[in-house]
């Protein structure tokens, strides 16, 4: 006769047996609470298998170890602080002889310490203890030390953050580990304001090495970074030479740009308006075929130009600036700098404060009627777009190689933008625009209005008028030709 | 797309033409067609393109249009040229050309995948606007095609959910505090502050006193004490 197994279980329970627990199915009960851990429903279950497994005879130290590990977590993922913290102490008692038991215990230990129990100076002497300890194995030590950095950066101590992350990268030599711990040390020194330290650590970080660990935007964050830090601490040259350096190396135009236009800060924080003049219209004269930093570019010359007291000049260069602006934020900016500018010019308020009523009323005043006393002049009209041939040589070469779909039309636009056109730069708003597939509608659309038809007319005021045009037509909103809302064309008298 | 590939790509339209296949047919659209002004060919308007480039182009286009309607045409190549044909009126500038409006709802009537026929009937909406920068054209085209590419409660769709949104301007500018907002920019004039010089309440020219205050008098002025004794 076969035995059922539930009768040998109820017979190994009455004579005090334990049940054996396999390998295999700790193994399932481990994975079961991976995956629910921070399920508050499940806390109890999960409690109960993780104990089972501790207790058992039959876990492996590595099984045991998770099992504390997955406690530590579903206390953590709780909010049960102090559970957690008597979990993975622990494990650390219990696998004592187990040194990546220890580590790991230590290290969970102070993320609870530093993020949930608000304790970071336990979390510090708990760390400093086991990474001071010889016996310890290194690369735990060195892992203790970098977590250290954080903990001692977000403290403020910047000067011991970046002795840990010495001593962390002293320990492990691994590249991933290494450029990870410059990372977190060199963020130390820029939050501490120790730009030299900094740059060393940066100098470090940038080598190929471990660069090749960083993907794209990270590598450029910390070039950026690298000549923010050499400008902060006075060394403008340094700066200047490693932003060239980067403008070389750059696999695209975009981003060549940008390190032209950092090289401009750098020559501007050092004082040298007329090397920063320079490098900013480089991002238009050797980057003609990629708008994305211009309008950065545009502004700073303004700025350049008001440092080096050329204020005739730098009126033109706002016009433009002024023209280029695509949203409201950048109108309104571009309309207060462009006051200022006339106010230092002159000397009163009288002119700027003329501009700014235009700006907002428009040529009717605030009244909205023409021909009344408030009408406010349009007091740029004597001020001449700056003449840029080099700038010009090189639109007109980009122009030729613009393409010819909607973006490479609206780059010719652009350039005449950018080059103080702006009736030129209205028809080429308006060629994208009729080549535009439904789909580009209304992005193209927006374009020609809100920058190629408001430079042409000087002014935002009534642009409603364009959009209304565009979205219904000389018939109007029902679409009846001779009615009341029947529109006309706002676009006519501008592209005379 | 690059001009040289979409001359290879026409090409092959002679091999896919010879293909002999099944009728992709499935709806006539054609009569949906409105009168729109016609305009003429496109010579790429100010791209600058060169007479032998918009030869070239306008033979693409008659190829493609030839490998979009052959039945034969397998459906990855049909959506490439669809693509490709939409970018060569791009680079034309030739939408709303004679016959152009027709040709689209014909071709999107006749195609059953649902993503080329949505990009069929976007080139038909490209050439109802018909180089006019206004979308009038384009609005009473979508109100005709609407009821035909809504499902049986009306609804639109996913291919067809940038729309109508899509086919209207939109300023970008917000509403707050139920004022809309306008270009034109808010701003407070400028002035240059005028301040009255008054040194009335001057500290540093305050009238020179004596240091020693009543405080320091009374301290100075305390009576001295007896030494206590010891369990006092």
């Amino acid at each position: 006769m076969r035995t059922k197994p539930v009768s040998v279980l109820l017979a190994l329970l009455m004579f005090g047996m334990t049940v054996p627990y396999a390998r295999a199915d700790i193994q399932g009960d481990l994975a079961k609470v991976r995956r629910n851990y921070s399920k508050k429903d499940q806390l109890e279950e999960n409690v109960r298998i993780c104990e089972r497994i501790i207790a058992s005879d039959g876990a492996s130290v590595a099984q045991r170890r998770e099992a504390f590990e997955l406690l530590y977590r579903t206390y953590e993922r709780l909010q049960k602080g102090a559970k957690a913290q008597e979990a993975v102490r622990r494990m650390r008692g219990t696998l004592a002889d187990d040194p990546p038991a220890v580590r790991t215990s230590i290290l969970l230990e102070a993320e609870l310490l530093r993020n949930r129990m608000r304790k970071p100076e336990e979390a510090v002497e708990l760390l400093r203890g086991y990474a001071a300890a010889e016996a310890n194995p290194a690369d735990g030590r060195a892992e203790a030390y970098a977590k250290l950095v954080q903990i001692l950066r977000d403290g403020g101590q910047y000067g011991a953050a970046m002795e840990a992350g010495a001593k962390a990268v002293e320990l492990r030599g691994d590249d991933e580990f290494v450029t990870r711990c410059l990372k977190e040390t060199q963020e130390a020194a820029y939050r501490g304001e120790l730009w030299d330290r900094c740059a060393e650590v940066l100098v470090r970080l940038l080598k190929p090495t471990y660069t090749k660990q960083m993907d794209d935007r990270d590598r450029t964050g910390m070039r950026e970074r690298y000549g923010e830090v050499l400008s902060k601490g006075g060394r403008h040259e340094q700066a200047v030479a490693a932003y060239r350096g980067f403008e070389r190396d750059a696999a695209d135009p975009q981003q060549a740009q940008r390190w032209a236009l950092l090289t401009g800060d750098a020559h501007s924080a050092g004082g040298d308006h007329k090397a920063a003049l320079a490098a900013y219209e480089r991002v238009f004269t050797e980057y003609p075929g990629c708008s994305f930093h211009w309008y950065d570019a545009q502004g700073r010359i303004v700025e350049e130009l008001i440092a080096k007291g050329e204020y005739a000049e730098a009126l033109g260069a706002a016009r433009i600036l002024l023209d280029a602006a695509w949203d409201r934020t950048r109108i309104v900016e571009a309309v207060q700098q462009m006051a200022r500018l006339l106010k230092a010019v002159d000397g009163n308020v009288a002119r700027a404060n003329e501009f700014i009523a235009y700006q907002r009323y428009g040529p009717a005043g605030k009244d909205g009627k023409a021909g009344t006393d408030d009408d406010p002049k349009d007091v740029l009209t004597g001020t001449a777009y700056p003449r840029q041939p080099a700038r010009e040589e090189a639109f007109a070469a980009a122009r030729e190689a613009a393409g010819d779909d909607v973006e490479g039309a609206q780059h010719r636009a652009r350039t005449f933008t950018y080059s103080g056109q702006p009736e030129q730069a209205l028809r080429h708003y308006m060629d994208a625009f009729l080549r535009a597939p439904a789909r580009d509608f209304q992005s193209a659309g927006y374009d020609l209005i809100v920058i190629g038809a408001r430079a042409v007319r000087g002014h935002a005021v009534g642009l409603e008028a364009f959009f209304d045009f565009v979205n219904h037509g000389p018939s109007g909103e029902d679409g009846k030709p001779g009615t009341e809302d029947d529109l006309k064309d706002p676009f006519e008298a501008l592209l005379k | 797309m690059t001009r040289q590939l979409l001359i290879t790509l026409a090409s092959g339209a002679a091999w896919l033409l010879a293909s002999a296949g099944g009728s992709l047919c499935d709806e006539p659209l054609r009569e949906l067609a409105i009168d729109v002004p016609a305009q003429t060919d496109g010579g790429g308007g100010l791209a600058g393109l060169s007479p032998e480039q918009v030869r070239e182009l306008r033979q693409v286009r008659e190829a493609l249009k030839a490998v979009i309607l052959d039945p034969a045409t397998p459906k990855g190549v049909l959506g490439e040229a669809v693509a490709a044909l939409e970018r060569v009126h791009t680079a034309l500038a030739d939408w709303g050309r004679e016959g152009q409006l027709e040709w689209y709802l014909t071709a999107g009537g006749a195609c059953r995948d649902p993503r080329i026929r949505a990009r069929l009937l976007d080139g038909a909406l490209s050439a109802a606007r018909s180089r006019q920068h206004h979308s009038a054209f384009l609005h009473e085209l979508w109100a005709r095609l609407r009821p035909h590419v809504a499902d049986e409660k009306g609804n639109l769709p996913r291919e067809y959910r940038g729309y109508p949104q899509g086919l209207r301007l939109t300023t970008g500018l917000r509403v707050r505090r139920g004022v809309r907002e306008t270009f034109s920019p808010d701003l407070s004039p400028l002035s240059i502050e005028f301040r009255r010089v008054d040194l009335s309440n001057e500290r540093r020219l305050a009238p020179l006193k004596l240091q020693i205050t009543g405080l320091e008098m009374e301290r100075h002025l305390e009576p001295l004490r007896e030494p206590m004794e010891d369990g006092d």
